[in-house]
C-alpha cells in the first residue's frame, strides 16, 4: 500500500454497451518508472479463449495478390487453410518450409486488430486433439486429449512468472455457464472462472487503497491468525484419515497456505490505483447476454489494473464454452451460438457471415485488451512490450467439430522474444480419413511451448507428449 | 443371463459427456474404439441389457456409466473389486447456503456467488470432483467475514452472558455454538485454539469483536466445510466401520433436507440413538416430512433429468416457423415439468409409473393455450388431464420437447439421447471430430426419417446412432416446440420406433408405436428402476457406484422395483450398509 499512489480514484466501466475509453488511464499517467532501472520489468501472460468455432474463411490474412474469400460465395465445407502438400507434422526441422509474410493483408475477421500490426503474430495451420464433441474445451489450454489431464498453459506459465503477487492467476469469464473448465492446476484440479465482475473487483481490489490502512493491517494480522487455525484443524484431522480423506483436505490446505502466503502481498505501480466500478445494472446482471460487451470490457478492465498494480501476472479471459448457446443481440445475433450458428456454418450464408461478425467482434476486444495495456506505462515502454496475449478457440467449426486449423493469435513479444508482426502460413499434409487423433499440420502444443519457453521455463515439452514435437523456432523470425 | 454384459459401454461411459476419466490412459483408444464399442453392443443386444442395471456382477464389474478406468483383473482371472470408497465431502454452494441459513438464520445465499461446484455424472455433490482451489479458499474467507460480522451480533443478543463479556463466557459460546457448526462437539485443542483466536480479537477490538474473530475460523473450517467422518469403533460388517452418532445425524440431515442436522437429530446424536437402522428409520420418517426435503429432492430431480437446462435464451426457437412459441412459453413449462415431478414424487403411489406415463400435468392459462387444451382460467398453475393417446408423463412435456430439438425442426438423436442416458443409464460418446453434426434444413417434403437417414445408413455413424435415432423417432408426432402434430414434410408421421439392448418386462421386445406406448414399456422396464436407483444413489451418497456396491443397489432396486415409490427409496436409502457405514480410506 505504501508504495502505490493512491490518491486518485479511478473509474471503470460506462454506459452499458458503450465502447470503453479508459479514463483512468487518461487521468493517471504516471511521470516517471515506478520500477526503476534494477532489472526489466516482470513478464505477463493472459490466454484470451473464444469458443463455439469460427469462420476460417474469412479470418486468416491473405498474400499480397490472393483473392479474398468473396463475400457471396456459397457455404464450403472444404476448407483446410494453409499450404497443401507435404508434411508440416514437424516444424522444428529446418528443412520445413512455410511462408512467412509481413506484408499480409486482413480479412475481415481479424481486420479490428490491424491496428495492432506490428504487434501480432498470426499463425495458420496448427491442430490440436482434444476430446470429441465438446471435451476440446477442456483441453485448450492443457494440450490434453482427456479434459483436463494435466497442467493447463495458464498455470505452468504463473508457476514461472507469478512471484509473489497477490493473485497467482486471474482466471475470468463472460457467460461461462458450467460449461466446464480448462484451466488446470494439474491432473484433476480444475480452475474455475469467474463470471461476476464485481466478485472479482471485491476480491482484487479490496486492499488497494482502502479508506484506513490501519484498518487493513489489522485484518491482515486477523485472517493470517485465521487461516493458521484452519490449517492447524486440517493438520489435526489428517492424523485420524485415511488416504483419500487426507488427499481432500490437503488440496484445501494447499489452497489456504496459498492465500495465506499472499496475504502480504502488496499493489505497486506507479499506474496503479483502486478502480471504481460503475452501479451495477441489476442483480445477476452478468448472465445476460445483453450485457456481455460490458461484461467483458469490466473484465478486461480489471485485469489491465491488477497488472497495472502488479497483483497478478497472469489471465484467462474466456467468452461462453464448450457448447456456447448465448446470442449476441448487439450484434443482431438472436440465435444460439451453437445451436443455431456453430452447427449451421457450412450450411448456410445467414451463418456464416454472423460467425464472421462475432469473430471480428472478438478481435476487436482483443484489440481494446491491447490498447489497454499499451496505455499503461512501464520502464522505457508500457506493461504490453512485457506481455504475450494468446488468442486460442477449442474448435475450427461448429459443425464438424473438428480442431484441424485452429484460431491462434499472438499478441505482443515477451520483450522481444518473439518476432511480432507477421503472418506465419504453416505446411499442412493431406487430410487423413477417420483418424484420430489427427493432425496435418503442426501441433498447437508446439506453438503452446514456445509461449511457455518465452516466459522463462526451460520445459521440454508441453500437454500430451506424443502430440508435442518441440518448439516452433520460427515464431522467433 | 440377463445381467451379463460386455464392458463396452462402460468404456463409452468413460468417455461421454457426463463422465469425466481420472486419467488419460484410456482416451485414444476409446475415441479409436468409439465406432466400434457401440458396434458390439448392437451386434449383442443382451450385452446391452443389463447396462442399466449392472452396477457389478461377476461378469459386469463396472457398470455403465462409471469412469473408474480399466478394471484390474487378479491372477485368477477374475476381477479384482476396489472397495466403495467413503471420502470427505465438501459442501456444495446449495448445502452451504442452507447450512448458514440453518446455522445463522442467513438468508442472502452467500455460496451464489462463489465459483461453481464441479460436476460429475450430472450431480454437483459427487465427492470425487470437488477440488478447493484458492480462489475457494478465500472466498470462504471473505463469506466468512461477513457471515460473522452479520451474524455475530444477533448470536450475541441470545447469549446471556454477553453483557459480561470475559473468557469464559467465550468459551461457553464457543463450545456451544461450535458443536451446531461443526456437526459434533468439539474436541479440546479445537475450542482452546478457538479460544486463543477470541483473544487476540477481544484485545484489539473488544469482546464482540474477539467472537467475530471466532465465528470467521470457524466458517472456514474444514469441519464446517466439509463433511469430514472418522468413524467410530462397534460393530459391522467385515471391512466396515460404524459412524459416530454425530456423523450419522449429519449423513441423514444432508441426505434428506440438503442442510445441516435439527435440533431433534443433534439430540439424538448426544443420546447415541442413531445406531441402529429402526432407529435412523424413525428419524428419516420424521426428516421426509420437512418442507426443506421436497426443495432437497427437487434439486436431485433437477440434476438427474438436466432441467436447470431448460433455460431462456439457451432454448431457442425459429420465429417464423413457431410464432406461438417464447421464453415466456418455456419458463412456463420448464414450471410445469418440474411441478409435475414434485408431484409424482411426493404424492403419486407408483411415482415411477407416473412419471412416465400420467396422463395429467400441471398447467396455468397460457400453457394450457399453448398445448391447446382445456385449462384453468387463469395464472396459477392447477391440475389438467390430458388425452393419453396423446400425452403420456415427462417425455410428452412441452418442456422437455423443445429442450431437445434443433431451432427449426424436431432432434431425434437428441430425444432418443434424453431416454438413453437419462432413463436407462447407457452414455453414449459425441460424435467424433471432423463429422458434420448439422442435420439438411426441413424442405415442404422431407420428414425427420429421411433428414437423418444417413446417421443410419453410414456404418460408421450407425454404430452410435442405433441406440438414439430408433427411439427419438418415435416422438415424431411432437414438433420442434412440443406441439402436436400429424404431418411431418407433407406425409403422416410415422411413430414407430425401437429401443436397442434394454431388458422390457415379461420379456416384450423394445418395439413401440409411438410415445405413450414407449412411455409404458419404458415405466415397467427393470432397466429404467435400476437407472432410477442408480441416480438417486449418486446424489445421496455423493458419489458414484462401485462394483462393490452391488448388493447395495440391488436392494434398493428391489424396494423401487415392488412400488415405484420415490418416497420409500429415499427411506430405504437410509437403510442400507453403504449409509449406515463407512469404509476406512485407506489406512492414515
Amino acid at each position: 500500500m505504501r508504495n502505490c499512489q493512491l490518491s486518485r480514484r479511478t473509474l471503470l466501466t460506462g454506459a452499458a454497451g458503450s465502447a470503453l475509453a479508459l479514463p483512468w488511464l487518461e487521468a493517471m499517467l504516471p511521470i516517471k518508472n515506478a520500477r526503476g532501472a534494477a532489472g526489466k520489468p516482470p513478464l505477463r501472460f493472459i490466454a484470451f479463449v473464444t469458443s463455439g468455432g469460427y469462420f476460417p474463411e474469412r479470418f486468416w490474412p491473405r498474400l499480397p495478390g490472393e483473392a479474398f474469400y468473396p463475400l457471396d460465395k456459397p457455404p464450403n465445407e472444404g476448407y483446410i487453410g494453409g499450404a497443401t502438400g507435404g508434411d508440416g507434422r514437424d516444424l522444428t526441422k529446418s528443412s520445413v518450409k512455410f511462408t512467412d509474410s509481413t506484408d499480409f493483408l486482413f480479412a475481415p475477421g481479424l481486420e479490428p486488430l490491424s491496428r495492432h500490426r506490428k504487434d501480432l503474430l498470426i499463425v495458420e495451420g496448427l491442430d490440436s486433439s482434444g476430446g470429441p464433441g465438446h471435451d476440446q474445451w477442456n483441453s485448450v489450454l492443457s494440450g490434453r486429449k482427456d479434459r483436463v489431464a494435466g497442467i493447463s498453459l495458464d498455470q505452468a506459465i504463473a508457476n514461472q512468472i507469478a512471484g509473489n503477487t497477490k493473485f497467482k492467476s486471474l482466471n475470468l469469464g463472460v457467460q461461462t455457464d458450467n460449461g466446464g473448465p480448462f484451466s488446470a492446476y494439474g491432473a484433476n484440479q480444475p480452475v474455475l472462472q469467474e463470471n461476476d465482475p464485481q466478485a472479482v473487483f471485491d476480491r482484487v481490489f479490496a486492499e488497494v487503497a482502502p479508506p484506513d490502512t490501519t484498518a487493513v493491517d489489522r485484518l491482515r494480522g486477523e485472517r493470517k491468525s485465521v487461516l493458521d487455525g484452519v490449517m492447524s484443524e486440517i493438520t489435526d484431522l489428517n492424523q485420524k484419515l485415511g488416504q483419500a480423506d487426507r488427499a481432500k483436505l490437503q488440496n484445501y490446505f494447499d489452497s489456504v497456505r496459498e492465500v495465506e502466503s499472499r496475504l502480504d502481498s502488496v499493489a505497486t505501480g506507479a499506474s496503479c490505483g483502486r478502480p471504481m466500478l460503475a452501479p451495477k445494472p441489476g442483480e445477476r446482471w452478468f448472465e445476460s447476454d445483453a450485457n456481455m460487451p460490458q461484461i467483458l470490457n469490466t473484465q478486461l478492465d480489471l485485469v489491465a489494473m491488477a497488472f497495472a498494480c502488479d497483483l497478478s501476472r497472469v489471465a484467462t479471459i474466456s467468452i461462453g464454452n464448450a457448447a456456447t448457446s448465448f446470442t449476441m443481440p448487439w450484434l443482431g445475433i438472436t440465435e444460439s451460438f451453437h445451436d443455431g450458428l456453430g452447427h449451421a456454418v457450412d450450411a448456410n450464408m445467414d451463418a456464416q457471415n454472423k460467425i464472421a461478425k462475432a469473430d471480428a467482434w472478438q478481435a476487436e476486444q482483443l484489440a481494446g485488451l491491447i490498447d489497454r495495456l499499451k496505455k499503461i506505462p512501464e520502464g522505457d515502454g508500457t506493461v504490453f512490450d512485457n506481455t504475450v496475449i494468446l488468442w486460442v478457440g477449442e474448435l475450427t467449426k461448429g459443425n464438424q467439430h473438428n480442431t484441424d486449423n485452429m484460431p491462434h493469435v499472438l499478441a505482443g513479444s515477451a520483450q522481444g522474444y518473439f518476432k511480432t508482426g507477421r503472418y506465419l502460413r504453416l505446411p499442412r499434409g493431406a487430410k487423413p480419413f477417420l483418424r484420430f487423433p489427427y493432425s496435418f499440420g503442426t501441433w498447437s502444443n508446439d506453438f503452446k511451448l514456445s509461449v511457455l519457453q518465452s516466459m522463462g521455463a526451460d520445459a521440454k515439452t508441453f500437454g500430451e507428449p506424443t502430440e508435442c514435437n518441440g518448439p516452433i523456432d520460427a515464431l522467433r523470425g | 443371463m440377463a445381467r451379463t454384459r460386455i464392458s463396452l459401454i462402460a468404456v463409452l461411459g468413460a468417455r461421454a459427456g457426463l463422465v469425466k476419466g481420472p486419467g488419460s490412459s484410456l482416451a485414444l483408444g476409446t475415441a479409436l474404439l468409439c465406432g466400434l464399442a457401440c458396434t458390439g453392443s448392437i451386434a449383442d443386444n443382451s450385452s446391452l441389457r443389463s447396462g442399466a442395471r449392472g452396477a457389478g456382477t461377476e461378469n459386469d464389474p463396472v457398470g455403465s456409466g462409471p469412469a473408474g478406468g480399466p478394471v484390474a483383473i487378479g491372477p485368477d482371472g477374475k476381477p479384482v473389486l476396489p472397495p466403495s470408497t467413503t471420502v470427505v465431502r465438501r459442501l456444495s454452494r446449495t448445502e452451504y447456503n442452507n447450512t448458514v441459513r440453518d446455522l445463522l438464520g442467513d438468508t442472502t445465499h452467500p455460496a451464489a456467488d462463489f465459483l461453481v461446484d464441479e460436476t460429475k455424472l450430472g450431480f454437483d455433490n459427487i465427492a470425487e470432483a470437488q477440488t478447493t482451489s484458492p480462489v475457494r479458499a478465500e472466498q470462504y474467507m471473505l463469506a466468512g467475514e461477513k457471515l460473522a460480522a452479520t451474524a455475530g451480533a444477533e448470536l450475541l443478543a441470545k447469549l446471556p452472558c454477553a453483557a459480561a463479556g470475559g473468557a469464559a463466557c467465550a468459551a461457553q459460546f464457543i463450545g456451544e455454538f461450535g458443536q451446531r457448526a461443526y456437526r459434533r462437539p468439539l474436541s479440546e485443542a479445537e475450542a482452546t485454539r478457538l479460544l486463543s483466536v477470541f483473544q487476540q480479537g477481544s484485545s484489539a477490538g473488544g469482546f464482540k469483536h474477539g467472537i467475530e474473530l471466532a465465528l470467521r475460523l470457524m466458517l472456514s473450517s474444514p469441519s464446517f466445510l466439509f463433511r469430514v467422518e472418522l468413524g467410530q469403533a462397534g460393530q459391522a460388517p467385515a471391512g466396515l466401520q460404524p459412524l459416530s452418532p454425530w456423523e450419522m445425524a449429519s449423513r441423514l440431515s444432508y441426505l434428506l433436507l440438503g442442510t445441516m442436522p435439527d435440533s431433534a437429530l443433534f439430540q439424538a446424536a448426544g443420546e447415541s440413538a442413531l445406531g441402529t437402522k429402526a432407529q435412523i428409520k424413525v428419524q428419516a420418517e420424521r426428516l421426509v416430512n420437512d418442507p426443506r426435503a421436497k426443495a432437497n429432492i427437487a434439486h436431485l430431480q433437477a440434476q438427474w433429468l438436466d432441467l436447470g437446462s431448460i433455460q431462456a435464451n439457451r432454448v431457442m426457437k425459429d420465429a417464423k416457423l413457431f410464432p406461438n412459441f417464447n421464453n415466456e412459453v418455456l419458463q412456463l413449462a420448464k414450471q410445469e415439468t418440474e411441478t409435475f415431478v414434485d408431484d409424482v414424487v411426493w404424492n403419486a403411489q407408483d411415482g415411477v409409473k407416473a412419471l412416465l406415463t400420467g396422463n395429467y400435468s400441471f398447467m396455468n392459462d397460457k400453457l394450457a393455450t399453448f398445448y391447446g387444451v382445456t385449462g384453468p382460467a387463469g395464472a396459477a398453475f392447477e391440475k389438467v388431464q390430458l388425452d393419453p393417446a396423446r400425452r403420456s408423463g415427462l417425455l410428452t412435456q412441452v418442456g422437455i420437447l423443445a429442450r431437445y430439438a434443433h431451432q427449426t425442426q424436431t432432434a431425434p438423436t437428441l430425444r432418443g439421447k434424453f431416454v438413453r442416458e437419462r432413463l436407462l443409464c447407457n452414455l453414449i460418446p459425441p460424435p467424433p471430430p471432423t463429422v458434420n453434426a448439422k442435420l439438411p434444413d426441413p424442405t415442404p417434403t422431407t420428414n425427420a426419417r429421411e433428414r437423418s437417414a444417413h446417421h443410419l445408413a453410414d456404418p460408421s455413424c450407425k454404430a452410435c446412432h442405433d441406440l438414439l435415432d430408433p427411439i427419438g423417432l418415435g416422438f415424431e408426432h411432437y414438433d420442434a416446440v412440443g406441439a402436436w402434430q400429424e404431418q411431418d414434410g407433407g406425409k403422416p408421421v410415422d411413430t414407430s420406433g425401437f429401443v436397442n439392448g434394454a431388458e422390457f418386462s415379461g420379456g416384450q421386445t423394445g418395439s413401440f408405436n409411438g410415445v405413450p406406448e414407449l412411455a409404458t414399456k419404458l415405466a415397467a422396464s427393470p432397466d429404467v428402476r435400476a437407472c432410477i436407483t442408480k441416480q438417486w444413489f449418486r446424489f445421496a451418497y455423493g458419489r458414484e457406484e462401485t462394483p462393490a456396491d452391488a448388493g447395495v443397489l440391488s436392494t434398493l432396486d428391489a424396494a423401487l422395483s415392488a412400488t415405484g415409490n420415490f418416497r420409500e427409496l429415499l427411506l430405504s436409502l437410509t437403510q442400507t450398509d453403504a449409509f449406515m457405514y463407512r469404509t476406512p480410506a485407506g489406512s492414515p
